[in-house]
């Protein structure tokens, strides 16, 4: 078994192996979340988060899986695994967008397949998007603005929450936030939790509920 | 750019900092445990799936010693077994494992159990039918591994 992997097994064997386990498994619940909110979907394949995470496991602790830790490049496992369980997550997103934009690809009368890239404003210019794509784009951007104000009602009145909401648009370090706020780092932290709290309250059907009355209103 | 563009950068970029902010949110003990029934997941379930996924893909030393003298036991039983067995429950098996092994997709091959067992002697049997059990193992472990 090369290093990394032995050394993560000695790890995950190790008194903090299971305390690593669950903190992986919420950090994947969280991720996955804000991913259903801006795409209005569920991780596909029947995959949970937590599934994505003992796939993640497998793939690092097995002697051939293809996963490994470097241990000179991130020498946190915890840190090293989240990275591992974001790039699952992400993937499986962009398969669900992949199928979205395949959908089109259908024999029209003529007999002949036609994509998005059929379109001529994208052969003529190639970096822009086709009108499959610029369609979920919209939709996406919808859905992230609808989380966004979610979050934004949620933190009203909170002068702390407030504060390091409106510092999120720049900066995701704490102490950035601190620094940019005014607010000693133990209030960051305070904050972040209840930040942490309120994302988890956030179901993905309320984002696409709220986005669908905006696009009323 | 546009003002659509503009509002799509900001949540997008808003959602990311969000989510790496979170993301060094670590709780621990009581806290964390109390955090994951918050969110519908039972901690204990979690410790066994976590205990079984080492065990099963990083096993240590002590797990692994016990799994050979598991496998060592089961396979003195089947020798026992062997011993005590007529000439014909023994064709019986092999004819079910070669039955079992073409529904996990192993291809047919001329083999001795094409001979209808009529020149092999006893102890010929009983070998082919050891080697059977090894080859239906691990044709299951590769349809298990390739399954996953």
């Amino acid at each position: 078994m090369p290093d990394g992997k032995q050394r993560a097994a000695d790890i995950l064997h190790g008194p903090e192996g299971q305390e690593t386990y669950f903190q992986l498994v919420r950090y994947a619940e969280r991720i996955a979340r804000i991913y259903g909110w801006t795409t209005d979907a569920i991780l596909p394949g029947g995959a949970s988060p937590k599934s994505v995470v003992n796939e993640v496991l497998k793939r690092l602790l097995d002697p051939n899986g293809p996963r490994n830790w470097d241990e000179k490049k991130e020498p946190v496992l915890l840190i090293a695994l989240k990275g591992m369980v974001r790039s699952e997550i992400g993937h499986l997103y962009d398969r669900i967008e992949e199928s979205l934009i395949e959908s089109v690809n259908i024999a029209l009368p003529d007999g002949k397949e036609r994509t998005g890239d059929f379109f001529p404003s994208t052969k003529v210019h190639p970096g822009e998007l086709n009108p499959e794509q610029h369609l979920l784009r919209q939709e996406r951007t919808k859905l992230e603005f609808a989380a966004m104000k979610l979050v934004l009602e949620e933190v009203k009145g909170k002068d702390d929450l407030e504060l390091v909401f409106l510092a999120l648009y720049d900066t995701n370090s704490p102490s950035e936030i601190g620094a940019t706020t005014g607010l000693p780092i133990e209030r960051v932290y305070s904050a972040r939790r209840e930040l942490d709290r309120i994302v988890a309250r956030i179901s993905r059907a309320r984002v696409v509920r709220a986005a669908r009355e905006e696009k009323k209103s | 750019m546009k003002h659509d563009d503009k509002k799509s950068n900001e949540a997008a970029r808003f959602l990311d900092n969000l989510e790496s902010f979170l993301a060094d949110n670590d709780l621990h003990g009581k806290d964390l445990v109390e955090d994951l029934r918050a969110r519908g997941l039972d901690p204990d379930r979690l410790a066994a799936e976590f205990s079984d996924l080492l065990e099963q893909h990083a096993p240590t030393w002590s797990q692994k010693a016990e799994r050979e003298r598991r496998a060592a036991l089961d396979d003195y039983a089947a020798a026992c077994e062997n011993v005590r067995r007529p000439r014909i429950e023994t064709i019986e098996q092999i004819n079910l494992l070669v039955e079992q092994m073409r529904q996990l997709g192993a291809p047919e091959e001329a083999g001795a159990y094409h001979q209808k067992f009529r020149e092999a002697s006893d102890a010929d049997l009983e070998s082919l039918l050891q080697d059977l059990r090894v080859q239906c193992r691990l044709l299951k472990i590769q349809k298990d591994k390739g399954g996953e």
